[in-house]
């Protein structure tokens, strides 16, 4: 009662008298043992700060939940989680096809804790569409791994009478200006597509912008549109059920799913190669060790047979590329696009 | 015969102890999902997601279409108790907040349960009876098509006004076309209005304009006035008298009809669907003098339609693979992950998955009619907790649930500047409903027009030739022209007779 009476009078009441009750439970050589323990265990932790990785480590995926971006690395989840031993979350921040969420990406710490998921239309076409998306891939990302390379199926409705490639490039010679084919509006990888097609072949095609694939496919079913350059998990089940044609594809060697498809190279369009890709980057600065190490973690991931199969099951190309491979594609890409968007004048404002 | 036959193999996946238990999770979790302001069905399943990697593949169908579906049957029970919508309940904001001024909370509640276990058994037997057919549906239709659907759908803005004066919807409905345009255009990939603002180059949320309208200007009205508005003074009275069921049963009845057919449009949905049935009711229904100001046909309509298109947007995806919105695509998503490729088909080849979840959904009505209508009493006990701490609470969902659409905090800016604009729109005597029905109109319009004209080449015939898109552009004439010889014939009637007698419009 006594002190409680004393706690009262004190400004710094209750505490005080918390102190001095502890002070009396534990006497004076725990005390110093106590002391020590604890700093041990301080240091233990700051010693573990140095070790990497010592916290969750973050995905952004600039697409929303459950697209194919979305999709691709939470495949990576459980094979990473078991190799860094940390538990990795996936964090969606779509927008502006893709340009907000690497943005916030490329403006995390450099600490390895953040990385970027990657693709050609996020880092290599679209700086260039949107001047102001507040980033440049060559100076503010660090690539660390090319991971798949998918090509897009061009697909004709099955009841079309177009059955191949050089029936296209003849019917749309006697018909300029007439022949449709989606896209997933203005500077998408379709409309890019179409536009090398375009050029290669020299005919005249009309883009007919859409959003997303979903309507694309839809309304090609339908007939409503002629053809469109068709991202393979969602053309190849159309294909398979006899609703689709595939003509050609867009990569430089026939897709392992579809090997009685031509490449558009063989089938009279010389030179075509046009494959859009996706990886993973850590903001510019990032340590070099780090780096190395999220580079290993990650293409031992890609490596496992479950992943193998997903990516036979998408139709898309395996590559878990080097460092520098993957270096070397963006810049090279992002120079390739740069050229072509100011042709197609696509520029957003 | 061969129905009866594939439903009975599908209640047997669906009455296995794991299934019963996911379907249960699902809907619960659906109810609170919907209950709660802001936090919609598309943030709740993309966030359980990853949960369901590891969950067999048709438990986990069960247990995503039960929040989906169970989430429209909570979202009227907000929506009427609160005024606080999600995208799908919008319209039971205007009649069946009315009932609660009204103090008949209970009736509504009644009414938007029961309309709701009505429109989710009338899909549940398209599903079951028309579904590979009804898939094919979304081949017929082609951009002109939709922008004649759509011009009708506009007629809908004159329903959906309340108020006295028919201006005010049309002036708010062309502020939300305007509003719809915000953003990266599909067909030009311009930019407009967007003001140099990353966030807004994809155009402003649905939800974002929705809950500051609605939530956040009923909460400022409700600190500005002097009286105190406790919707719960009083004992719950749930059970309608005889006449008042009565009245559910043919509005819910439309309201499924109207749900089930717009479910299987890409795009549509039940966002569309509470429009279209409100609009039926307030054109064909015996009681449509009163709707708008409490009547039980507002909230029956929208509550059967919105159950309904959610049940039936299943349809596109199961039976050609394609998904027709943001939550189908999420499972379509869950469906790649565990290595199955959904495409044309998926019904024969996978007859489990298809037909347990039809069997799981009639699991799941019966559970959430008994959740929602007896049980509902109790939930609500949540709003006896005084204003001071329940309008807290609430803002903080729609925060919460604004910022989980895009994991971007301006979007909550964008809610708090609607939240203004609201209050002001409130105190003018503006209504918000036309003016999210034209938010969301308004841009479909414009790209399927130009999409239309890109595709027949500039030619307008494209619009006459095809048979759907001219009967619709003639029903929305046919309509035009009756409503204003109606008008001048009122109008004459009225100079003629003396004194004027107001017979209005």
């Amino acid at each position: 009662m006594e002190s409680e009476d004393f706690a009262r009078r004190n400004r710094l009441g209750a505490s005080t008298v918390q102190v001095s009750r502890l002070k009396r439970c534990i006497p004076g050589e725990l005390r110093l043992v106590t002391a020590a323990i604890c700093s041990a265990l301080l240091v233990g932790s700051v010693l573990a700060a140095e070790e990497f990785p010592s916290k969750p480590i973050r995905f952004i995926v600039p697409f929303p939940a459950g697209s194919s971006a979305d999709t691709r690395t939470r495949q990576l989840v459980a094979p990473l989680t078991k190799s860094l031993k940390q538990p990795i979350i996936i964090d969606n921040h779509p927008g502006a096809a893709g340009s907000i969420g690497t943005a916030v990406g490329v403006k995390a710490p450099a600490d390895g804790y953040t990385v970027t998921y990657i693709v050609t239309t996020s880092v290599a076409v679209g700086p260039h569409v949107y001047k102001d998306s507040g980033f440049d891939p060559r100076r503010d990302l660090i690539p660390l791994i090319v991971a798949m390379k998918t090509a897009s199926i061009l697909a004709v409705k099955a009841d079309s009478a177009i059955h191949s490639v050089s029936d296209l490039i003849s019917s749309a010679k006697a018909n300029p200006g007439k022949l449709t084919y989606g896209t997933s509006g203005p500077g998408s990888p379709q409309h890019l597509m179409g536009e090398r097609l375009k050029k290669l072949a020299k005919i005249q095609l009309v883009p007919v912008p859409y959003k997303g694939d979903a309507p694309t496919l839809t309304d090609l079913v339908a007939g409503q549109i002629d053809m469109t350059f068709g991202p393979p998990p969602a053309t190849l089940p159309l294909i398979d059920a006899g609703k689709l044609k595939a003509l050609a594809v867009t990569s430089p060697k026939r897709m392992a799913r579809l090997p009685n498809t031509p490449t558009l190279a063989e089938s009279g369009v010389p030179g075509y190669d046009e494959v859009m890709w996706y990886g993973y980057a850590v903001p510019a600065g990032t340590p070099a060790g780090i780096v190395k190490r999220l580079h290993e973690a990650l293409r031992a991931a890609l490596l496992t047979p479950e992943f193998r199969q997903f990516t036979e099951l998408n139709g898309g190309e395996l590559v878990a590329s080097t460092q520098e491979y993957a270096a070397e594609l963006m810049r090279r890409d992002f120079e390739r696009y740069g050229q072509i968007v100011r042709e197609l004048d696509l520029r957003a404002d | 015969m061969e129905i009866l036959h594939n439903l009975a193999f599908g209640f047997e996946h669906a009455l296995t102890l794991q299934n019963l238990m996911y379907c249960a999770i699902g809907c619960a979790v659906g109810t609170l999902v919907g209950l709660l302001p802001g936090l919609g069905p598309l943030s709740t399943i993309s966030l359980l997601l990853p949960m369901t990697y590891s969950i067999p593949t048709d438990g986990a169908l069960i247990m995503l279409a039960g929040i989906y579906y169970g989430a429209q049957y909570g979202d009227s029970v907000s929506a009427i108790t609160m005024k606080i919508p999600h995208a799908s309940s919008i319209v039971a904001c205007i009649d069946g907040y009315q009932m609660t001024r009204k103090g008949k909370t209970g009736l509504a509640l009644f009414s938007a349960g029961v309309s709701s276990f009505i429109g989710g058994t009338v899909a549940i037997v398209v599903l079951s009876t028309l579904a590979p057919a009804l898939g094919e549906i979304a081949f017929l239709f082609g951009p002109s098509d939709y922008c004649a659907l759509i011009l009708l759908g506009f007629l809908c803005v004159g329903f959906v006004t309340t108020g006295g004066h028919m201006i005010n919807g049309l002036a708010m409905a062309l502020v939300g076309v305007l509003l719809g345009s915000i953003g990266t255009d599909v067909n030009s990939g311009a930019r407009r209005f967007t003001l140099d603002l990353a966030f807004l180059a994809d155009g402003i949320g649905l939800i974002s304009i929705a809950l500051g309208c609605f939530a956040i200007a009923e909460i400022a009205r409700n600190l500005d006035s002097r009286s105190e508005f406790t919707p719960f003074s009083g004992r719950i009275q749930l059970i309608p008298s005889w006449t008042e069921f009565k009245r559910i049963i043919p509005s819910a009845l439309r309201g499924s009809a109207v749900g089930s057919f717009l479910g299987l449009l890409p795009g549509g949905g039940p966002t569309l669907a509470q429009f279209g049935a409100y609009a039926l009711e307030k054109r064909f229904s015996k009681h449509r003098a009163e709707i708008g100001s409490g009547a039980i046909e507002g909230v029956a309509g929208q509550a059967a339609a919105d159950e309904a298109a959610a049940r039936t947007s299943f349809i596109p995806l199961m039976s050609i693979g394609i998904p027709e919105n943001a939550v189908m695509a999420l499972m379509l998503a869950a469906f790649i992950v565990k290595g199955i490729q959904p495409g044309p088909n998926m019904i024969g080849q996978h007859p489990e998955l298809f037909w347990g979840l039809v069997a799981s959904m009639w699991i799941g009505n019966c559970f959430l009619l008994v959740l929602n209508v007896p049980m509902v009493r109790y939930l609500l006990s949540v709003f006896k907790i005084p204003y001071s701490v329940l309008f807290p609470c609430i803002l903080f969902f729609c925060c919460i649930g604004t910022f989980s659409v895009n994991n971007n905090l301006d979007d909550i800016y964008i809610t708090a500047a609607f939240g203004l604009v609201g209050y002001v729109f409130l105190r003018l005597g503006l209504e918000p409903a036309p003016l999210i029905l034209g938010f969301i109109l308004g841009p479909m319009l414009e790209e399927n027009f130009r999409r239309a004209l890109v595709i027949s080449r500039g030619s307008f015939s494209i619009f006459v030739t095809r048979p759907i898109s001219a009967s619709l552009l003639a029903i929305t004439a046919a309509f035009f022209v009756w409503q204003i010889s109606a008008y001048a014939r009122q109008a004459l009637a009225r100079r003629a007779s003396l004194p004027a007698t107001h017979k209005g419009l």
